[in-house]
């Protein structure tokens, strides 16, 4: 396994290493004969678009064409606003999980980057524009990211990045300007509990307001007066009690939420609730008010689709598998139990609803999703009642004004930053894929690859068992080995083996199959940390292809074969 | 009949002294003949009988009826008083841990999964405090149970009286068991679903394999039995196990969620061995299969919390009634260890809950006590049974009732433990809050 | 690149949360057995809550519009309270520092723990939810009553309720802090200085800030704000009540002592297994008792305990109440109460006295709730036979004149909060669970590492 981590590491390192980067001729750019949604609700028309040093020039059913630009052809594709991430963690790595209690001489009272209290912390440090995290977020056609640290009750400050790949100093477009907060706890130090957060917010917050003023009299008039001391983290908070920044604070859960409006009244900082994943709970409390709420898109996993054939004839054992089930459905303790967990997972997927109805501007933070999720939780908003407008300016407008740049980003308009997508359907199609995506002028394109059609009655279970080739296809890299697919029961058991480090096996975990498609992750060491690695495969005959997708390096393309076909 | 009245004025007058003299010092049991008189019996196999004598002799029930006569007997006038079979606690460890967040003097849990040699009791301490505190209450014996692992150790059921484990033990022993679980340990229990699933797997293989291995060894062990040279390796965990293999003892296995209770049946049936079901708290789920199957359960604690959140808050409180009522031999046990004497209260709630008052009685008397094949001996007030019963003002479940004479194999035992010593040494402090 | 736009993260507003609104109802309970605890028990008579308050005991009551029970041949008593549990909590110990006084687990309430509807389901209408046990000054605790079915956590609260806080004596602090954290306390004589260092340095912070702001503004700097410190002078200016984990006598004396030297009045201890060997004193300080009816012998400190300890605090004056500190045991305080009878002659009065004036006085809310008295609010508990017989099964619970449960109209599945991620139905064999005192949740984890069996 330390050779296939080995393996890894240089494909995720080596990665930007392989593709050469060839300037671009001319900073002119027009894309031609594109159906164009200016804004969420407006209706699409065929037209053009100019883009010229970054900027957009001209939009327009008829324009101009300079002879000194590069046309890109915009025919039978959609253009749209690039998508802005309202909250991400995108460029940042997540740190290892350090479970160890650290060692301090006093656990009440431990210096604070070990209790979780760095907002002083710009990101221009940590960040690393050759992430994967950046790359995939832009694959999903997000060009700004509004990007936060990774940490513990307060990370640090948040810096708003195109999401352009370049170094922070050539991505940033507003640095520090907010604050990241969240309920999570130090370990088994000080705060301990979210009740020693409360208590540390209030007072960290009374303590920069006293400080604040002490300062400014002392600036006034040193004479007389004691020095004041240095704090960084007292300080970082001045702009937060004088309501000169927001905090973003993470609150996933109706209670954490809570806790997050409890200190808000009590300290009256500016607030974005960020990450919210039940908030229709406290609408009615809301009164009607406008809140800037982030909503989460990690939504719980969808219910597996019940077997419509069940009246097809199947083999005896399948049979049976119809039996235990109608046996439970019968239960009607059990039925009542699944309904009101469907119900639940419903409540979850309703939540943008909610808020449109209640009048209250929808967007999202993307601090707990994947990458490659995205479009489909969206889609699974839609389907439970989100408009597509309210989705599309969830993903453009309304990202654009929680974060304060309405005014350069978030529409195709004149003078907006030359930020789009471009997709191949009408982006909440089902079948829509992302082709291109302009960040500041510049076009990243994307190879759309026709899903096979699925056979009729798609959703019937096929049999993966057997031995597969897989090969991953990382630029300049061989990653090849075997993957052997076991039936066990009703469930499937995974071993993966690797051409480049023989002998060595790791084991599939949470192995589900739906229909024709697999996933499945398998965990092993690397660099001293386990890294995860989530498998989705679509099986077709002898075949399959899919994505492998390693936290915080990306995701890559992988095929593979039987290799002992019948 | 002067002549009785001055005997038990003396007896009485004894006692007091005894008691004042003794501060902190629990006083003697004593042992002689006694006739209860005019009491109302409670005898659970022969219903309930008004004006009724019984007389104590030898340690046993010599007699029961009315205007009995005796002419070595104390004379214990009992008139509006009630008399019952000692309690029969079917699961503790009392004895088996003095203090228990001290883990010095915990001695109910051996290392090993599987070590069914281990005897539950030579850990009973005869003279832990908790045992006194106990059968005020009306407790007269216990199941004492090794716990932890897959079989534990042998229990054994105990009278609550005696100096030396001899002296306490009532003549039943049964292996205890842990049945593989689905289920999660506890609040704490952070593992998932999967790591429950494959620990529990990986418990029934050591169970198979531990099976297999003593299918062997019974197998030669018998056929050794007719040759004399034939030799064994010591294997202790064997030997205690073989007479479960052959019938010969129960295995008492702990068993509580719905599914592991029809796992367990169908092992038990599969291996032919006797079993009594223990725990069971999701008996009532699967009370038809439970009946069907034929085997007796021990459960409790009845004061407890539902096992699932979405359940009824009383589940537990009505589940052995749930039980019994589908047709089920039910026991109760309390599963503690110092509060075992709440064992009343266990039952009284149970009534409460669907089982009845008198389907509550059996279950901490009779019932155990044909499980454990030693009603000749135990659960009823009949002729000929052990002297194990209590004197009581009135119904012994209920809250006010007070136990005045308490006998275990035929030993008049005090009401007193440290806690009605401490009672009576602190109600009326001296010196006070002088300062003197 | 565009840079240095001076843009401020354009906010849509800021907002507050409105403050919780409490549903009160109106009921009429006829013909019950009322068992008022200040006057007597009366035999066929009529109980009115109107607006969530009791206006009227009497008999043969006009209705007017208020929903009417049938209570014939029914026992009525006050709801039930319970000074000392952890439910409806997501946080019990901040077990990081022998001083905690700054934390709060009125911020962690959890209105969806299904624990308060069983606690309903056993009559019980106001429970103290405390902090744990695990820090010598713990935190502060909140009074909260069950209005199982809200869902803003400010709404479980018991508005007006006088602030309370957790202080703790003897093994727990010192096997967390000494034996675990290896730093004061280690030992009782540890735990002492905990209190007075507490209490002296919050004399001078108190003093601290009083100059401060003796002087006009901006001439001093600015002490630095230590919620500790402020906590810790509240109780100094007795705005606090703390409720003490205890169990020796002699520890118990020593609280005594330090409240004294510093003035503080304001006293519960808790547990207080050997609070009937000082008995005296405690009744002479004026301090409550909070016992358990009969834990004992778990640890080491309560090894020299009784369960009469309830009755023989009763007869020397003190102030005492029988708690649950459990989530089973909250389910039936009658039961636990009505041990006094078996352990200690109570009286009927005496012993519902220990699960409902008496808690009430202990937490400082004996003019709201405790007892049934016209003027207080409409917290009942109706049971089908009297409550201290094993036999009673409680009927209906209501708090603030709104039923929050009727026996007849229990749903089983009681949840209101579905985690959508969770399998539809889990089995969790709480038999398993090892010796679980839930003073120390939260606390387990902590040591999870340094186990060593």
């Amino acid at each position: 396994m330390k050779q296939l981590s080995v393996l890894f590491l240089v494909m995720v390192f080596g990665f930007h290493g392989f593709s050469q980067d060839i300037p671009p001729v001319t900073d002119k750019i027009l894309i031609k004969n594109v159906s164009i949604t200016t804004q969420p609700g407006s209706t699409p028309f065929i037209g053009h678009i100019l883009i010229e040093d970054g900027i957009i020039k001209d939009v327009g059913a008829s324009l101009q064409v300079p002879y000194d630009a590069q046309v890109v052809s915009g025919d039978s594709l959609h253009a749209y606003a690039g998508f802005i991430a309202a909250l991400s963690h995108a460029g940042l790595k997540a740190p290892k999980e350090n479970n160890e209690r650290p060692r301090v001489d006093r656990t009440g009272y431990p210096p604070n980057d070990v209790a979780g209290i760095t907002p002083e912390m710009s990101i221009d440090d940590a960040y690393d524009h050759k992430d994967g995290s950046i790359s995939d977020m832009r694959k999903q056609g997000f060009t700004i990211s509004h990007s936060v640290p990774h940490g513990r009750m307060l990370p640090g400050m948040g810096s708003i990045i195109a999401l352009n790949g370049e170094s922070y100093n050539e991505s940033v477009i507003v640095k520090d300007g907010s604050m990241f907060a969240q309920w999570k706890t130090a370990n088994r130090v000080f705060p301990g509990t979210l009740i020693g957060i409360m208590s540390k917010w209030r007072e960290l917050y009374r303590n920069a307001e006293l400080t604040l003023q002490h300062n400014k009299n002392y600036k006034t008039n040193p004479r007389n007066r004691k020095r004041p001391a240095q704090d960084a983290a007292t300080e970082a908070l001045w702009p937060v009690v004088q309501k000169q920044m927001p905090v973003f604070f993470k609150a996933e859960k109706h209670r954490d939420i809570y806790r997050t409006l409890q200190l808000q009244e009590d300290l009256g900082f500016d607030l974005v609730l960020s990450e919210a994943k039940d908030i229709d709970r406290i609408l009615g409390d809301l009164g009607g008010r406008d809140v800037s709420v982030l909503l989460s898109l990690d939504l719980p996993k969808a219910e597996k689709k019940k077997e419509e054939s069940k009246d097809k004839k199947k083999d005896g054992e399948e049979k049976k598998e119809d039996k235990k089930e109608d046996a439970e459905k019968e239960d009607p303790k059990m039925a009542m139990l699944q309904k009101r967990k469907s119900e639940a997972i419903d409540r979850y997927t309703s939540q943008a609803k909610m808020m449109s109805e209640k009048g209250m501007p929808v967007s999202f933070s993307y601090l707990e999703t994947k990458a490659s999720d995205i479009h489909t939780n969206i889609k699974r908003l839609i389907t439970d009642g989100l408009s597509e407008k309210d989705a599309l300016s969830a993903l453009t407008t309304q990202a654009a004004k929680s974060i304060g740049i309405s005014d350069i980003a978030g529409t195709i308009e004149k003078g907006k930053l030359g930020n789009l997508v471009i997709a191949t359907k009408p982006i909440f199609d089902e079948k829509s894929k992302i082709k291109m995506v302009m960040i500041d002028g510049k076009l990243h394109e994307y190879e759309v690859k026709e899903k096979k059609k699925k056979k009729e009655g798609d959703s019937e279970m096929i049999d993966p068992s057997g031995t597969w080739a897989y090969t991953i296809e990382i630029p300049g890299m061989a990653a090849s080995g075997t993957m052997t697919i076991t039936k066990n029961g009703e469930d499937f058991d995974v071993k993966v083996t690797s051409n480049q480090n023989p002998g060595e096996e790791a084991e599939g975990k949470e192995v589900e199959l739906d229909g024709s498609d697999m996933s499945f992750s398998f965990s092993m060491p690397a660099g001293g940390m386990d890294i995860t690695v989530q498998n989705e495969l679509t099986f077709d005959g002898d075949t399959f292809e899919g994505t492998v997708s390693v936290a915080d390096f990306g995701s890559f393309d992988i095929s593979g074969s039987k290799s002992d076909p019948e | 009949m002067k002549g009785i009245i001055i005997k038990s004025i003396a007896v009485i007058v004894s006692l007091l002294l005894l008691s004042d003299m003794a501060a902190q010092q629990i006083a003697k049991s004593t042992y002689g003949d006694v006739l209860l008189k005019n009491a109302t019996v409670h005898t659970v196999t022969n219903g309930v009988m008004q004006n009724t004598d019984v007389l104590i002799s030898d340690g046993m029930i010599a007699n029961v009826g009315k205007g009995l006569t005796s002419s070595s007997a104390t004379v214990v006038d009992c008139s509006d008083h009630h008399i019952y079979p000692g309690f029969i606690d079917g699961g503790t460890t009392l004895g088996m841990s003095e203090v228990s967040a001290v883990s010095l003097t915990n001695d109910f849990n051996e290392i090993g999964d599987i070590i069914p040699q281990m005897q539950a009791l030579t850990a009973v301490n005869p003279n832990a405090v908790a045992i006194p505190v106990t059968r005020v209450n009306g407790v007269t014996n216990v199941i004492v149970n090794p716990t932890g692992g897959i079989f534990p150790g042998t229990s054994s059921l105990i009278n609550l009286v005696g100096y030396t484990p001899a002296q306490m033990d009532a003549g039943f022993k049964a292996v205890a068991m842990n049945f593989p679980s689905a289920a999660k340990r506890g609040r704490w229990d952070r593992r998932s679903e999967e790591d429950i699933k494959k620990a529990q797997e990986k418990v029934t293989k050591q169970i198979d394999e531990f099976w297999d291995k003593l299918t062997v060894y019974h197998k030669i062990d018998s056929a050794s039995a007719k040759k004399s040279n034939a030799k064994m390796t010591y294997q202790p965990e064997m030997e205690a196990m073989l007479p479960v293999y052959r019938g010969e003892i129960p295995l008492m296995i702990n068993v509580n969620k719905d599914k592991d209770i029809e796992a367990a049946i169908a092992w038990v049936e599969k291996m032919k061995i006797k079993a009594i079901l223990t725990g069971v708290s999701e008996g009532y789920r699967v009370a038809d299969k439970i009946a069907a199957s034929g085997l007796p359960v021990i459960t409790g604690p009845v004061q407890a919390i539902p096992g699932r959140s979405e359940e009824r808050y009383d589940v537990a409180y009505a589940n052995a009634g749930v039980m019994s009522k589908a047709g089920v031999k039910v026991a109760l046990r309390t599963n503690d260890t110092e509060n075992v004497r709440n064992l009343p209260f266990h039952a009284g709630f149970a009534a409460a809950y669907g089982m009845g008052v008198d389907e509550a009685l059996k279950a901490i008397t009779i019932n155990p006590a044909e499980m454990f094949g030693v009603a000749d001996q135990y659960g009823s007030i009949e002729k000929g049974k052990m002297a194990n019963l209590f004197v009581s003002t009135g119904d012994p479940f209920e809250m006010k009732t007070r136990i005045v004479h308490l006998f275990i194999k035929g030993w008049k035992v005090p009401i007193e433990s440290r806690h009605t010593l401490l009672y009576n040494e602190f109600l009326e402090r001296s010196p006070g809050l002088e300062e003197k | 690149m565009i840079k240095n736009i001076t843009l401020s993260f354009l906010l849509l507003c800021s907002f507050q949360m409105l403050k919780a609104q409490v549903e009160t109802g109106d009921i009429l309970i006829k013909n019950g057995t009322v068992i008022t605890i200040t006057d007597g028990v009366l035999e066929d008579t009529d109980v009115l809550i109107r607006d969530g308050k009791i206006s009227k005991i009497g008999k043969d009551l006009a209705s007017g519009n208020a929903k009417t029970i049938d209570a014939a041949g029914q026992y009525v008593m006050p709801g039930i309270i319970d000074a000392h549990s952890h439910i409806a909590l997501d946080v019990v110990n901040e077990a990081t520092d022998p001083n905690t006084s700054d934390v709060f687990v009125g911020d962690a309430i959890d209105p969806f723990d299904v624990a308060i509807y069983r606690a309903l389901a056993g009559g019980v209408t106001t429970s103290h939810a405390m902090h744990g046990s695990a820090n010598a000054v713990g935190g502060q605790c909140e009074t909260i009553k069950h209005r199982w079915g809200v869902s803003n956590p400010d709404d479980m609260k018991m508005d007006g309720a006088p602030r309370t806080i957790k202080f703790a004596l003897g093994e727990n602090p010192m096997r967390v802090h000494g034996e675990g954290n290896r730093i004061v306390p280690r030992t009782r004589m540890g735990v002492e200085q905990i209190f007075r260092q507490g209490f002296a340095k919050a004399q001078d912070y108190q003093a601290e800030w009083k100059a401060y702001k003796a002087n006009p503004a901006g001439a001093l700097e600015p002490p630095k704000y230590d919620l500790k410190m402020e906590t810790m002078s509240d109780i100094l200016n007795g705005d606090i009540i703390i409720h003490c984990h205890s169990y020796r006598a002699d520890e118990i004396l020593m609280l005594v002592d330090v409240l004294d030297d510093f003035g503080v009045k304001k006293i519960c201890f808790q547990h207080v297994n050997e609070g009937f060997k000082v008995a005296p004193e405690l009744a002479a300080y004026g301090a409550g008792a909070s016992v358990f009816a009969d834990w004992w012998a778990y640890k080491f400190e309560v090894y020299y305990s009784t369960a009469y300890n309830a009755t023989i605090l009763t007869r020397n004056g003190v102030v005492t109440s029988i708690n649950s500190d459990s989530g089973e045991l909250i389910r039936h305080l009658f039961h636990e109460a009505a041990k006094t009878q078996r352990y200690g002659d109570l009286t009927d009065n005496e012993a519902l006295k220990l699960i409902t004036l008496n808690p009430a006085i202990q937490l400082g809310i004996q003019d709201r709730v405790g007892s049934i008295e016209v003027g207080k609010e409409g917290d009942i508990a109706i049971f089908d036979k009297h409550p201290l017989s094993v036999y009673a099964i409680p009927q209906m619970t209501i708090v603030d004149g709104v039923v929050r449960f009727d026996i007849k109209n229990d749903n089983d599945d009681v949840r209101i909060d579905i985690n959508p991620e969770e399998k539809i139905s889990s089995f969790i064999d709480h038999h398993a669970e090892t010796e679980a005192d839930r003073c120390m949740q939260d606390v387990y984890e902590y040591f999870a590492d340094q186990k060593q069996d």
